[in-house]
């Protein structure tokens, strides 16, 4: 057991080792638990803390317990399905985080590599899932007036719920990469669970938004139970019992143990597909070698770089930029999964949620296109900003002997980020503008806003992404998990569009028949805060370059 | 010509480089010789931009390091020691890459990229991605990025290592044909053989001090030794 554990903290530590200069001494660290702990703070804060607050209020309109009870197994069926995808991209980056080349010379056998890897894609998948997971369990049942022996029971299934969704997540990776056989970069199994969650989402989206929740406590009472009968679906590991606990009965644990038999089987099921498959000889597949090629026509190949680069700089960049992301497939599509699901959930929603407002409740203005627009543009942030100078590696070392042009480096680097932010506002705003009739005019003015507003929050990202940059990595994922970085970014974008908000808001209330001027002034305003960051984007670079990086 | 004046570098108590002086004429290999640890890939490193001295400074033909760091490194080709960089581009997009950092005359730099990738033998792998070449041919790719805008300075960390036979014999042909056109090479190597037979000058540096400077004669007169090779007498100095 000893020696599992070793192996277990060997590749962990193959994944989270940080060397940096501290008072001119090579420090070697790990990576800290703060900013998991940090990121499940806030999964605590929006999958349980706002849901309870609902539960409060049914409670005060006088709904009964067991529909109470209920609504908090639905939450939970509708987070665990959420959990698996989380455990999906959690598993993506343990399982392809480090190689198993270094233990080949070793007398290791497969399956126990295999369980190891096992143990920290659930170690970590676990600790993203069972705390907004309790926090959501204990809250409902406590609110629910459930006995405490049943509160008990009910955190008990939460926890093998937890370890089953996670297991399963894994090993549905893991099912990628005996099929595929694909090492180091999982570009593929990246693709096909962002497809994937892409389905379920929308799917989970349109089944939560056509169930009418009503206004009067029967009426919640009744859609709650409607909500059963779809969410049992989902969740039949820990529902049934979860609904048993609220009946009292004997049943109750006869449904506990089934819970904790599924979450045993999962184990089993590791240690059996580890065991039988898993062969740790598998070697990184590398590109396939393309035929002999006539030495003219590679010249003349050169010859279009060179004038490329010569006449095209910036353009010649942003190719190196997107060689770049083709090398690291698992990041580039890791960071799009949620923009692009999100995207098309919401292009599919925003319709339906509109045929079933009779109250008016989103107003027919550009006001509200405009900063609903922008709103999403900061939340879907695409990371690949911010990773786009640690994805240089080694090659910073080499970077740092050339004069090369900085103004070129950093628009090359926010270009992508800039384009594909723009666009996910543009097509929500769009979505929005042609059910509402807004006019087109008004809808080119706010696109202007959204283009700087989306130029401004990637060099915002890119900012963070040279002060946290990470140079040494086994795996590009890597990046976006080490550090504060990533977390810091979500916090400032989190927040970034509040003074345009202001601005708006403002400008409705003194100036009601002139509402384009706020989307006006916010561009204004945008574009002068995104030629700041440029600057403070090149002496970031600068003060980078200059500075000594362990070698 | 390279000219280092007092280049000092620590890393907390321990001093890498101290204060050291040489100067490497045009039309010169410089050898600068040295155990593993002694300070030669420290020193390339600050001569180069990668690290930053304490104090001192480096020229290349006047222009200063510290004072104009642009300039002088449009003076400087660098091959790295550890050639497993820009792993993502193709071995084309590199050049045409290096080549506009240095602002050459395009033509130039392709008919350079021409010759050179035929001699050393990796004209058909341009078109294919570095992360995809060998050891060797990753080092080649290096080499000629560097030799693409034709510098002054051309900067080698242990270039032989790991290379096959006749690698290895190009690449000493490509530095003796870049002197002879009056310019300057400063390589850093531990084996000595090679430095005897190739280099013009050598530099032996021990515990990030420079014990000697100079041609072999110029060693070997002042160790009073006229037949010893360059081994036996690295070793004399280095165990002093």
């Amino acid at each position: 057991m000893k020696d599992f554990f070793l192996l277990v903290k060997a590749i962990s530590s193959n994944s989270a080792v940080r060397v940096r200069q501290k008072k001119g001494k090579t420090v070697v660290s790990r990576s800290s638990l703060l900013p998991l702990v940090f990121a499940a703070a806030v999964l605590i804060l929006v999958f349980a803390a706002r849901p309870l607050f609902n539960i409060l209020a049914f409670r005060d309109a006088g709904v009964p317990n067991d529909a109470l009870f209920t609504y908090t197994q639905c939450l939970v069926a509708s987070f665990l399905f959420y959990g698996f995808f989380m455990g999906c991209c959690n598993s993506v980056t343990v399982f392809f985080s480090c190689w198993d080349d270094v233990f080949l010379p070793l007398p290791i056998k497969g399956g126990r590599l295999f369980m190891a890897r096992y143990v920290l894609a659930l170690f970590r998948c676990f600790l993203y899932t069972i705390l907004p997971l309790l926090a959501l369990m204990i809250g409902g049942s406590i609110l629910s007036s459930l006995p405490p022996v049943s509160v008990f029971l009910a955190v008990l299934v939460s926890l093998f719920s937890a370890f089953s969704i996670s297991s399963l997540a894994f090993m549905f990776v893991a099912f990628f990469f005996f099929v595929f056989r694909i090492r180091k970069e999982g570009r593929v199994p990246s693709i096909l669970s962002t497809v994937f969650s892409l389905i379920a989402m929308v799917g989970l989206f349109l089944i939560g938004f056509l169930q009418p929740v009503g206004e009067t406590t029967e009426a919640i009472a009744s859609s709650i139970e409607n909500m059963y009968d779809t969410f049992f679906f989902l969740n039949w590991i820990s529902y049934l019992p979860c609904r048993s606990l609220l009946v009292g009965n004997g049943i109750s644990l006869l449904f506990f143990f089934l819970v904790l038999l599924i979450a045993l089987l999962s184990v089993s099921l590791a240690v059996f597909v580890g065991n039988r498959f898993y062969r740790p000889s598998l070697v990184y597949r590398g590109r396939k070698k393309r035929k002999k090629k006539d030495e003219v026509g590679i010249f003349e190949k050169t010859e279009r770089s060179f004038l490329l680069s010569y006449r095209h700089p910036l353009l010649f960049q942003i190719k190196r930029e997107i060689d770049n992301y083709r090398n690291h497939g698992s990041l580039f599509v890791s960071s799009l999964v949620g923009s692009v699901s999100f995207i098309v959930s919401l292009v599919i929603i925003i319709p339906v949620v509109l045929s079933l407002d009779s109250g008016g409740a989103f107003p027919e203005n550009l006001v509200f296109l405009f900063l609903f627009a922008m709103v999403m543009t900061s939340i879907f942030q695409p990371y690949f900003t911010f990773a786009s100078v640690s994805l240089e590696g080694q090659s910073i070392l080499l970077l740092k002997t050339y004069p090369f042009n900085r103004n070129t480096y950093l628009l090359a680097k926010i270009f992508l980020g800039s384009v594909f932010s723009t666009i996910v506002g543009f097509v929500m705003m769009l979505t929005f503008s042609i059910l509402q009739h807004i006019g087109i005019a008004e809808i080119l003015v706010s696109l202007l806003c959204l283009l700087a507003y989306a130029t401004l929050s990637n060099l915002v990202s890119l900012l963070f992404g040279i002060r946290f940059a990470v140079f040494s990595f086994d795996s590009s994922m890597e990046i976006l998990h080490r550090g504060w970085g990533p977390r810091l970014v979500s916090l400032v974008l989190f927040f970034a569009p509040v003074p345009s908000i202001l601005l708006v808001a403002i400008v409705s209330l003194y100036l009601p028949d002139y509402l384009f001027v706020g989307p006006l002034l916010s561009f204004f305003l945008h574009a002068g805060l995104a030629f700041l960051f440029f600057h403070l984007c090149r002496k970031a670079l600068t003060k980078m370059l200059q500075k000594d990086m362990p070698l | 010509m390279i000219r280092i004046q007092g280049l000092t570098k620590r890393f907390g108590d321990f001093v890498a480089v101290d204060n050291l002086d040489l100067e490497v004429p045009n039309g010169a290999i410089y050898g600068l010789l040295g155990s593993n640890g002694a300070g030669k890939s420290t020193t390339l490193k600050m001569m180069t931009g990668i690290l930053l001295p304490d104090s001192g400074n480096v020229y290349y033909a006047d222009i200063s390091m510290r004072e104009d760091p642009e300039k002088a490194k449009a003076k400087i080709g660098f091959v790295p020691d550890s050639p497993d960089m820009f792993l993502g581009m193709k071995g084309r997009d590199y050049l045409a890459f290096i080549a506009s950092i240095f602002k050459g005359d395009r033509t130039t730099a392709l008919e350079r990229t021409k010759a050179l990738s035929e001699k050393l033998n990796i004209a058909k792998n341009l078109d294919e991605y570095i992360v995809t070449y060998s050891h060797g041919m990753r080092q080649k790719i290096f080499l000629l990025g560097a030799l693409l805008h034709d510098p002054d300075a051309f900067i080698l960390d242990e270039p032989l290592t790991g290379l096959d036979p006749e690698s290895a014999y190009v690449i000493k042909t490509i530095m003796m044909e870049h002197v002879m056109k009056g310019k300057c090479v400063l390589i850093s190597t531990h084996v000595l053989d090679v430095a005897e037979k190739l280099c013009t000058h050598i530099g032996i540096i021990d515990k990030g001090k420079l014990l000697f400077s100079g041609t072999l004669s110029e060693l070997r007169a002042m160790r009073q030794e006229e037949n010893s090779s360059l081994e036996t007498l690295f070793l004399e100095l280095t165990r002093k």
